[in-house]
C-alpha cells in the first residue's frame, strides 16, 4: 500500500464515535443561510460532511418544496437543533418534536441567553441536558468555552460537548484556545468546536488542539463562494486532524538549523 | 368549529381528524411532528385523533439551520 493511502486509511480507521454512531468525516455542517438550495446541496457535498444540522420550525401551509428535498437522508445523518430556544422548557419541547419528526434521536441542544449575544445560557442548558439524557436522547450540547460547565454537561450525560469558538455567526475563530485545551484535558466525551468559525485555519486550529470535530454553518454559507469554502473546510479539518495525530514539534524560542553544520 | 393551526385560526368541520386536516392543507406527513394542545401526537394516532373546537395544533418540520 502506498504511504498516501495508508494515511487515508488512518483517517477512515479512526472514526468519530458519537454514542452509537460513527462518522469518518469530522466536519458537521449547517444548512441555514445559503444563497440557494442548489448551492447548499453542492456545498454539503464538497464539505464531505456526514452530519448536517437542521432547525425545527412550523410547516408553512402551501409551501411546496422542503429542505429535505435537497438533502439525501441516506447519505447524511440529520442533526436537529434547538436553535432559537431561550429556556430549558422550550428546548426540551423542540427536541421532543424533532425526535417525533422521525429523523434521529440525536439532538444539538442549544439554549441561548439573549438575542444580542446568542451566547449559551449555562444554567438552562444543564437543566435541559439532564432531562433529555433521561429521555434517551443522544445529546450534543452547545455551550460556552468554560471548562467547568463543560465538565458538568459531561457529568450530566451529554454524549458530546460542543464549546463555542466564538459567538454564533461571528467568524472570529477560536478566541480562547487555552480554555479549549483545558476542556480537552479532562473530557471523556468527544469535544466538537461549534460556532464562530470564519475560515479554514480556524478549523485546522481546533483539530490540531485535539478536538474531535468542528461544526459550522455561516463560515461556509456566507462565503462568497460557499462550495469552494466547503472544500477548504474539509481539507482544513483533515489537515488539522492529521497534524494532531502526527504530534507536532514543541515551540522553541530560538532557532534550530535544519541543515548540518557547514564542514568545509 | 374553530381551531388554531400554527398560530392561525382556521375553520374546520366537526369530526375532522388530524390526518384529514393535514391532507386538506397538503402537508406531507412523512417529515413532520404534530403537537395538539402542547402534547405530541404520535404519527400512528393522527388518523384516529378527532379535533375539537378551540384545539391548538402545531405542525413542525425541518428547515435550514446551524
Amino acid at each position: 500500500m502506498l504511504a498516501a493511502d495508508k494515511i487515508e486509511k488512518r483517517l477512515e480507521n479512526t472514526p468519530l464515535k458519537i454514542g452509537r454512531y460513527e462518522f469518518t468525516s469530522r466536519l458537521f455542517v449547517g444548512t441555514g443561510k445559503y444563497p440557494s438550495m442548489e448551492i447548499m446541496k453542492d456545498a454539503l457535498e464538497a464539505s464531505g460532511a456526514e452530519v448536517v444540522t437542521v432547525a425545527v420550525r412550523r410547516v408553512k401551509i402551501n409551501e411546496t418544496t422542503s429542505l429535505l428535498d435537497y438533502i439525501d437522508t441516506r447519505r447524511y445523518k440529520i442533526l436537529p437543533n434547538t436553535a432559537g430556544c431561550y429556556s430549558a422548557e422550550e428546548a426540551i419541547r423542540t427536541a421532543r418534536l424533532a425526535r417525533e419528526a422521525g429523523m434521529s434521536d440525536m439532538i444539538k441542544l442549544e439554549v441561548l441567553g439573549d438575542e444580542k449575544t446568542l451566547l449559551p445560557d449555562p444554567v438552562e442548558t444543564l437543566k435541559a441536558t439532564e432531562v433529555l439524557v433521561k429521555e434517551g436522547f443522544t445529546v450534543l450540547v452547545y455551550t460556552s468555552d468554560d471548562p467547568i460547565i463543560a465538565r458538568k454537561l459531561e457529568d450530566a450525560g451529554a454524549t458530546s460537548v460542543m464549546p463555542a469558538g466564538a459567538p454564533i455567526g461571528s467568524g472570529q475563530g477560536i478566541l480562547n484556545k487555552n480554555n479549549i485545551r483545558i476542556i480537552l484535558e479532562s473530557a471523556k466525551v468527544p469535544i466538537i468546536v461549534d460556532a464562530g468559525v470564519g475560515t479554514a485555519s480556524d478549523v485546522s486550529l481546533a483539530m490540531e488542539l485535539g478536538c474531535e470535530g468542528v461544526l459550522l454553518n455561516t463560515g461556509i454559507a456566507h462565503a462568497k463562494d460557499p462550495v469552494c469554502m466547503a472544500k477548504a473546510m474539509k481539507l482544513a479539518c483533515e489537515a488539522g486532524r492529521l497534524a494532531f495525530l502526527s504530534g507536532r514539534i514543541p515551540k522553541r524560542l530560538y532557532a534550530k538549523a535544519s541543515s548540518p553544520e557547514k564542514d568545509f | 368549529m374553530r381551531i388554531t393551526l400554527n398560530g392561525e385560526t382556521r375553520e374546520c368541520p366537526e369530526g375532522t381528524t388530524i390526518e384529514r386536516l393535514l391532507d386538506l392543507y397538503k402537508i406531507d406527513k412523512s417529515r413532520i411532528a404534530v403537537e395538539l394542545n402542547l402534547h405530541i401526537v404520535p404519527k400512528k394516532e393522527l388518523s384516529a385523533r378527532m379535533l375539537r373546537d378551540a384545539d391548538v395544533l402545531e405542525v413542525v418540520t425541518f428547515v435550514g439551520g446551524g
